[in-house]
């Protein structure tokens, strides 16, 4: 549905007067009603993968604990210490202080499915018969802020030549492995697919186990390929690894994990990648 | 990589831009020390002129070290371009204001006019030279926005030329703005200060004690109570001694109140010149009656009194609303005695809101005051001229946001009288009733504008009322969304900003609605950096969606229309708008100011 022309009010929050506070364009967004949450990623070190809308758009104060923090609280930014004071006197303490159990765990939910979504194109770059990527003159990948952000585009199909002016020192697109890609990007990087969302944060395709999942994928060579390589556990829950984190994470939410050699998995039998379309038993 | 005859090429032409526009503004200067214009008017436009000089040199001077940056040490010894000196500016000022020389006046606007459109066309020819070497094109876009600035200080002499000259005295023009400014910011002489308290404050007064000394006979004469009655039941029954008799209970409740309104307290203390208007129906009829008139005259003035404060008072209960939840006007959670400021500063200070003041919530406690039935009053004159229905009472909000509305109306409607023609309403709403209308409308939405009839509302500019109940926090609101960088000017939400922002979707409905416009607008967008596909108007992903939200506002990166909508209002509203903002705004002008 197209949003009537009107305006809307910016939300109080504490992220405006926050140091952590990050923010790049969000091509995932779907202004027709789709998922997922706006046109502007609002991310930080507590929330790598967007701030919860109860802090962002509902004003709750990050002061306090907000489950999936992992303990990293709000850091006022001095320079924006009018922000602040505009966040105290606009919000309610009610609705500052309010219980946000349901609602983290309502987030926690569409953090999954963002995940799942990364994951899916994570997958589909492992087996993609072309990958290229945004080179310079010199071959190395085109960067190029957005934002906070610095993106790098990549495609798995042939597209047009990039804008110059917009993504500055492009000359050309070059064929790359998705290992490659992985090795190439920074932790933070953004690597932008095919003009369109999700992003893939650098950090998640450093995190996968090619081989395995390609294998997975093609439905053959699966053990071989795990005997062979390592597998994402998942701690405290039983039966199931992944080929990547960020696929454990889509099934399983922000729990922890330990990288271990596939051998050490394959004999009691397992579930790899459950919850997606490739997932397959191992071993047993 | 540019070759060196490409780079030569460039820099002679950058020299020959600058001998030929960067002394466009000695003219001008040279006429305003001769008295085309005198007093602190002048005094400003001949700063703003040289500001406006400085701002052309300086972007000239940096686009040739740009280019010559490109040549290498070789290109060390080339000419420098000739940027002159800044134009000498002596307006004769001092107590003696006048409007100076009506044929220098002329002559005067004729230069800025062509000022004006020359350094667009010189700021426009330096972008393409940048842009074809690669470099920044900002040093064009900011002689473009220097060259709208000095355009519209000629529109803006020459829509007050007639009253600067039939007065023969001060200038009654606002200080420079690319759009002409507040009418309260205007410098006026005692003479039209006088004609302007006379015309636009004692007249309507005049009129408004004299219709209401006229209503309350017909609504109490026995001939015409009854089609009063059903012409309109509601305002008869508050005239009638029944309604009296409920306003003089609620002044029973409130004495001090019942007081002030007894001599239009509100009124006194906005807009006394009014409150004198209204009060001399009264005092003729005292006078021509040698003072056997003055009973009467005190028992009309109480029986105004009392209607005016059943239906103003707050422990009056007030005509249900059927938009609200519990059946009244007021949300649920309204303290009506919580004191508010109608007057607040634009700019408040923190400490002027109390911590978690809850302010959506807030409506004025004397809901529909005097001051509030006057910024309607304003709003309305203006609007009827073009068929457009205003309401800012049926859901009252602070006095003090609907005056800015409604000077920010007269303003539009000076510009731009053809978009008014085009729609129906101007109105405040309340939340519930406009998601009857529009369901999934949120809690933060301030302003919305239909472009066709929707839900019993016709097509128009709808204004939230939770959001404008009290204009200290309005306009704290407004403070904190331009600080996050939300909204493209310091005030993107207050209540004139809003008012202004709806208005430029109007603009740009029309410009959508043309496909011819449509790539006019998006190849001047493209100069100034953000590509936009001329159908959606969407800026390209992600560039020029984030140079929009860096050089624009947030909210307008939303789609197309918001941000037309947002560069609209940041080039009425902005001192020195920023180059998308002065790209649309330009535009805008060319194809629909004065039309």
């Amino acid at each position: 549905m197209t949003p009537l022309p009107g305006l809307i009010t910016y939300p109080e929050n504490l992220c405006a007067s926050c140091a952590f506070l990050r923010e790049t364009y969000n091509p995932d967004h779907d202004p027709g009603g789709g998922d997922p949450f706006s046109t502007f990623l609002s991310y930080c070190r507590a929330f790598p993968d967007g701030v919860p809308e109860d802090i962002r758009l509902r004003g709750y104060d990050h002061r306090r604990r907000y489950p999936g923090d992992n303990g990293v609280r709000y850091r006022p930014d001095r320079a924006k210490a009018g922000l602040l004071r505009a966040y105290e006197a606009l919000v309610r303490p009610e609705d500052a202080g309010r219980d946000v159990s349901e609602s983290a765990r309502a987030w926690t939910a569409r953090l999954a499915a963002l995940r799942a979504r990364r994951a899916a194109l994570i997958a589909d770059i492992a087996d993609a018969p072309e990958l290229r990527v945004a080179v310079r003159e010199d071959g190395t990948p085109v960067v190029s802020p957005v934002g906070d952000a610095v993106w790098t585009p990549a495609a798995t199909r042939r597209v047009p030549p990039l804008e110059p002016s917009e993504w500055p020192g492009f000359t050309a697109w070059a064929d790359i492995t998705p290992e490659h890609l992985a090795k190439t990007v920074d932790t933070d990087r953004m690597v932008f697919v095919n003009g369109r969302g999700p992003l893939l944060v650098g950090r998640d395709l450093k995190d996968v186990a090619f081989g395995i999942l390609r294998a997975a994928r093609r439905g053959s060579g699966v053990l071989e390929a795990v005997v062979g390589g390592v597998v994402f556990v998942p701690e405290g829950v039983g039966g199931v690894v992944f080929s990547s984190r960020v696929g454990l994470w889509a099934e399983l939410g922000e729990v922890g994990f330990r990288v271990v050699s596939g051998v050490e998995v394959v004999g009691r039998g397992v579930v790899l990648d459950r919850g997606q379309g490739h997932a397959v038993r191992v071993g047993g | 990589m540019p070759t060196p005859e490409e780079i030569d090429g460039a820099l002679r032409r950058i020299r020959t831009l600058a001998d030929r526009y960067v002394r466009a503004l000695d003219r001008p200067a040279r006429l305003l020390t001769d008295g085309a214009l005198v007093g602190p008017v002048a005094d400003r436009l001949g700063t703003g002129l040289t500001d406006r000089y400085r701002v052309v040199r300086n972007a000239l001077a940096e686009a040739f070290d740009r280019v010559r940056a490109l040549a290498g040490p070789q290109a060390a010894g080339v000419t420098e371009p000739s940027l002159g000196a800044p134009p000498r500016t002596a307006p004769r000022s001092g107590d003696a204001v006048r409007s100076g020389d009506p044929g220098l006046l002329d002559r005067l606007i004729a230069e800025l006019d062509a000022a004006g459109p020359a350094w667009d066309d010189a700021g426009r020819e330096l972008a393409g030279l940048l842009t074809g070497l690669g470099l920044d094109a900002a040093p064009g876009a900011r002689v473009r926005t220097a060259g709208a600035w000095v355009g519209a200080q000629a529109g803006d002499l020459r829509r007050r030329r007639f009253a600067l000259i039939a007065l023969g005295d001060a200038p009654a023009f606002a200080a420079p703005s690319p759009t002409g400014g507040e009418p309260d910011d205007r410098a006026e002489s005692p003479t039209a200060k006088a004609v302007d308290l006379y015309v636009r404050h004692y007249l309507p007064g005049l009129a408004h004690g004299t219709k209401e000394l006229g209503l309350l006979a017909l609504a109490t004469n026995p001939v015409t109570a009854l089609p009063y009655a059903m012409l309109d039941h509601r305002e008869w029954l508050a005239r009638t001694p029944v309604g009296m008799l409920q306003g003089l209970w609620a002044g029973r409740e409130d004495p001090v109140g019942f007081a002030k309104a007894m001599v239009n307290w509100d009124l006194w203390l906005t807009d006394p010149v009014r409150a004198f208007g209204e009060a001399v129906p009264g005092i003729v009829l005292t006078v021509a009656t040698f003072g056997t008139g003055a009973p009467a005259n005190a028992a009309t003035r109480l029986g105004q009194t009392a209607t005016r404060f059943a239906r103003t008072s707050p422990h009056h209960p007030r005509p249900p609303d059927p938009q609200a939840p519990d059946g009244h006007g007021s949300p649920a959670g309204l303290d009506p005695q919580d004191p508010r400021t109608p007057d607040a500063p634009d700019n408040p200070k923190v400490s002027d809101v109390p911590m978690g003041a809850a302010p959506d919530v807030v409506v004025p406690p004397a809901a529909v005051s005097p001051a509030l039935a006057a910024a309607e009053r304003a709003a309305q004159q203006v609007a009827e001229r073009f068929g457009v229905v205003v309401d800012f009472r049926s859901h009252p909000v602070d006095p003090g946001n609907a005056a800015a509305f409604a000077r920010a109306l007269e303003n539009l409607a000076d510009d731009y009288p053809g978009v008014l023609k085009d729609i129906d309403a101007i109105k405040v709403v309340s939340l519930d009733g406009w998601r009857a209308a529009v369901p999934h409308a949120g809690e933060n939405l301030q302003g919305a504008t239909l472009l066709a009839p929707q839900g019993g509302f016709p097509r128009g500019i709808y204004l939230l009322q939770h959001k404008f109940g009290d204009k200290a926090v309005t306009d704290m609101r407004a403070q904190q969304s331009h600080e996050s960088g939300w909204s493209s000017v310091p005030e993107g939400l207050t209540a004139r900003a809003t008012l202004v922002h709806e208005f430029g979707h109007l603009l740009g409905e029309r410009i959508m609605a043309d496909p011819v416009l449509r790539h006019q607008l998006a190849r001047e967008l493209r100069e100034v950096g953000v590509h936009v596909d001329p159908d959606g108007f969407n800026p390209s992903i992600p560039h020029g969606q984030m140079k929009v939200r860096t050089e624009l506002s947030g909210y307008g990166a939303h789609n197309g229309a918001e941000m037309l909508a947002e560069a609209f209002a940041e080039w009425r509203l902005s001192p020195d708008p920023r180059p998308i903002a002065t790209a649309v705004g330009s535009f805008i002008d060319q194809h629909f100011k004065g039309r």
